[in-house]
């Protein structure tokens, strides 16, 4: 219960709409790209600390350095500003120099770190008071930041390329201390990637591809699959909606999701012809029944003729075969409606059936001397060939029966915001356009005016269009009238 | 000259068919007690000889197992087995009648229907009501059409001076040894074709529809005067262009009863 208000989607509110709304595809989607977004912010947290970590190893082994340093210049150490010769500069500057790429804990030298960007290098520099100062300047001149963390004394700079390496950028850990009357700066090329790092980025970026990859085509095979058994339960929906129920969708084989909906379409479809055919047999049975003593009251009258010729006989039998004439008519127009040929539709050219119905008529509209103009352009809709015949013979029929004589009936077929549009026209005296658009009104309109036939025939041809999905609409044309139909396929 | 007037001779084409009717015998399956005796009575008054009554499909099969007929004339929705179904093994079997033309004579009567009957062995397809001028017609046009299986199909129609070649689509008039080619519209050639086969016989107004009209599938409600339309202007052309033939032949289509046509028969015609 609760299940199924969460589902409905009409008391969705908020963000739960709004992903409720969204496809398989584009939740799968989301999914994976969520899952890389996660994976790429684990990658920085992890390359975070993968960084301090090799800042403290190049900490460290800038510390040692120190040390050994300090421990190499022994007694020299303990020299003072006030003390220090300019002799005794020199002798420290060139055995500086000398130590400048000294063995050192897991040492690369410039070189190297330069050539492939991993750390380990080391770098120094030191000053006396007197005397030229020997080492990489830039250490002296570039601060950077005190890092307490690392150890004391110990600073972290950025060196701009073309410092140290000629195309590269380095961090650099260095420990500046100051011994006797020499400043010392120690320090070490910080790994950018060690080799760890580089692994996981590579197993995380891989992961996170795999991820996408997999997301992606678990997204793809369910919308394919979903699309293709939808595509297959509308082929069969739009198959029977042009009267061929011949198509299911097949049940199982498609998608699972959609078992339970394929199932219920089908069993309407087989419902909905079970229905079709029943219709078409009592019609057929109905035709049977009205058409047996249609026959043989004929049958009677030709009779009658025969045994009784007074006029008034003669009258009277002209007269009732007349009425059985219109009962024929009017079971014709039922059953026609009812027939199995009424719902299988196909695509007709509506403009070709316009010029031909037009064509049909022509002989008869010159002995009154009407004309008649086709304005056609091509149109197609779906629909019952005979059906339109009847509908379009009904119309043009009735347009030259309420000419005048000399009088102009225009058919026009045109397309209009991609629907295509009839209309007949005439130059007749029009008709009470409100009353004939009441179609209950219009046929006791036309038998009181004495014109059964354009009462009777309206309906037909109103039913007809109907079952074309077809708006009829009856305006005044002044003089005469127009009829309108407007399809919508 | 009224062209509807009747004419002597030709307006009792009708009384004609009797020559056509004389000896015939048919087959009539019909469920209807009254029906069946209305229809089996219009045969034997328009000449028919014998008239078979059954109203059943079995009743049928075994009728026409034991001698032949000229006609079959068959309702479709009939008590044991039905109409088509019966048709079907007439003309499955071996039964003296398994080619006789047959006419579906039927309360079904939609477009669906008609085509059934045409595929399972009819050879023409009515529905009911029928009005005798009508069903008298058509059956004429099946034993015509009988007597013609044994010429080759498409050869050349002669009536008097005109010579209408089915094939080549052309109606000619041959006078003074001058062959001269009428112009007609594929529509009027079609009309003319269908009236110069009856070879004098009279042709309904439905009939001609069915035949010449054949993109429509259905009986409008005003057909005949379509169709007269078409035939005066017809009767129009005709006359332009034969006018050789004299006043009193023309028009050349003229009508028989209330529904039907008939091109004059010129056989006896002298120049």
């Amino acid at each position: 219960m609760t299940f199924q208000r969460w589902l409905d989607l009409a008391t969705l509110r908020g963000p739960r709409r709004w992903l409720w709304r969204r496809t398989s595809t584009q939740l799968a989607s989301g999914m994976a790209v969520v899952a890389a977004l996660a994976l790429t912010g684990s990658l920085f947290v992890t390359g975070a600390a993968v960084r301090m970590d090799q800042r403290e190893k190049a900490a460290l082994a800038a510390l040692d350095d120190y040390g050994s340093i300090v421990a190499k210049l022994g007694s020299e150490a303990d020299l003072t500003s006030d003390h220090v010769t300019e002799a005794d500069a020199a002798f420290l500057s060139a055995f500086l120099s000398a130590f400048q790429s000294g063995p050192g804990r897991d040492a690369r030298t410039l070189e190297e770190t330069c050539r492939t960007g991993r750390g380990g290098a080391g770098v120094r520099y030191i000053r006396a008071a007197v005397g030229k100062p020997a080492g990489l300047a830039a250490l002296a001149t570039q601060q950077g930041e005190r890092a307490p963390s690392l150890g004391d004394d110990v600073y972290v700079a950025q060196l701009k390329r073309g410092v140290v390496c000629p195309d590269r950028a380095v961090e650099v850990v260095m420990v500046r201390r100051s011994v006797g009357a020499l400043d010392i700066v120690v320090g070490r090329v910080v790994d950018r990637s060690g080799e760890a790092w580089g692994w996981a980025v590579a197993a995380v970026a891989a992961m996170g591809v795999l991820l996408l990859g997999i997301g992606l085509a678990a997204a793809g095979f369910a919308r394919h699959r979903l699309t293709n058994a939808v595509t297959q339960v509308n082929r069969a929906l739009d198959r029977a909606s042009v009267g061929d129920f011949s198509l299911r969708s097949p049940e199982t084989a498609v998608a699972p999701e959609l078992t339970e909906l394929t199932v219920q379409v089908n069993r309407t479809l087989d419902q909905l012809e079970e229905l079709l055919s029943w219709l078409r047999d009592s019609a057929d049975q109905l035709a049977h029944d009205f058409r047996t003593p249609l026959a043989r009251a004929s049958a009677r009258l030709d009779r009658l003729k025969e045994a009784d010729s007074s006029p008034a006989a003669r009258r009277l039998v002209r007269e009732v075969k007349a009425d059985l004439g219109q009962l024929t008519r009017a079971m014709n127009e039922a059953v026609a409606l009812r027939d199995g040929e009424a719902w299988v539709f196909e695509t007709i050219r509506l403009d070709q059936l316009a010029v031909a119905a037009a064509e049909l008529y022509e002989p008869l509209a010159e002995a009154r001397g009407i004309t008649i103009i086709a304005q056609v352009e091509p149109a197609s809709v779906l629909g019952v060939s005979t059906l339109l015949q009847r509908a379009l013979t009904n119309l043009v029929d009735n347009a030259v029966k309420y000419s005048p004589d000399g009088g102009i009936v225009t058919v026009t077929v045109a397309t209009l915001e991609g629907r295509s549009v009839l209309t007949v026209a005439d130059q007749g005296r029009g008709f009470d356009v409100g009353a004939m658009n009441d179609a209950a009104r219009q046929v006791a309109v036309a038998v009181a005016e004495g014109r059964e036939s354009h009462g009777m025939g309206l309906p037909f041809v109103r039913a007809i269009l109907r079952r074309h999905g077809a708006v009829m609409t009856i305006d005044d044309a002044a003089p005469g009238a127009v009829v309108r139909a407007e399809f919508s396929r | 000259m009224d062209p509807d007037m009747k004419i002597d001779g030709e307006e009792d084409a009708f009384i004609q068919l009797r020559q056509v009717f004389a000896g015939r015998s048919a087959l009539l399956l019909e469920d209807d007690p009254e029906l069946s005796a209305h229809v089996a009575e219009r045969l034997l008054s328009a000449g028919f000889a014998r008239v078979e009554q059954v109203d059943s499909g079995e009743a049928a099969l075994a009728a026409s197992a034991v001698e032949p007929f000229d006609v079959l004339i068959l309702d479709r929705l009939t008590r044991g087995l039905d109409g088509l179904e019966t048709l079907k093994r007439i003309r499955a079997g071996d039964s003296p009648s398994y080619d006789a033309p047959a006419l579906m004579l039927t309360a079904l009567g939609a477009e669906r229907q008609r085509v059934e009957g045409l595929m399972s062995g009819a050879d023409d397809y009515l529905s009911k009501p029928v009005g005798d001028e009508e069903l008298l017609a058509r059956v004429a046009a099946q034993l015509r059409r009988a007597a013609r299986r044994a010429r080759p199909a498409g050869a050349d129609l002669v009536n008097g001076p005109f010579r209408l070649s089915p094939g080549a689509r052309t109606l000619k008039l041959e006078l003074a040894g001058q062959s001269r080619q009428i112009d007609l519209s594929p529509l009027e050639f079609a009309i003319v074709g269908e009236l110069v086969a009856a070879r004098g016989q009279p042709v309904t107004k439905t009939m001609l529809w069915e035949k010449c009209w054949v993109e429509w599938k259905f009986l409008p409600d005003n057909f005949v005067n379509i169709i007269d339309a078409r035939i005066s202007a017809l009767r129009r052309r005709l006359k332009e262009q034969a006018s050789e033939l004299g006043d009193d032949l023309h028009p050349l289509i003229v009508s028989a009863r209330s529904q039907s046509l008939i091109f004059r028969d010129l056989s006896d015609w002298a120049e």
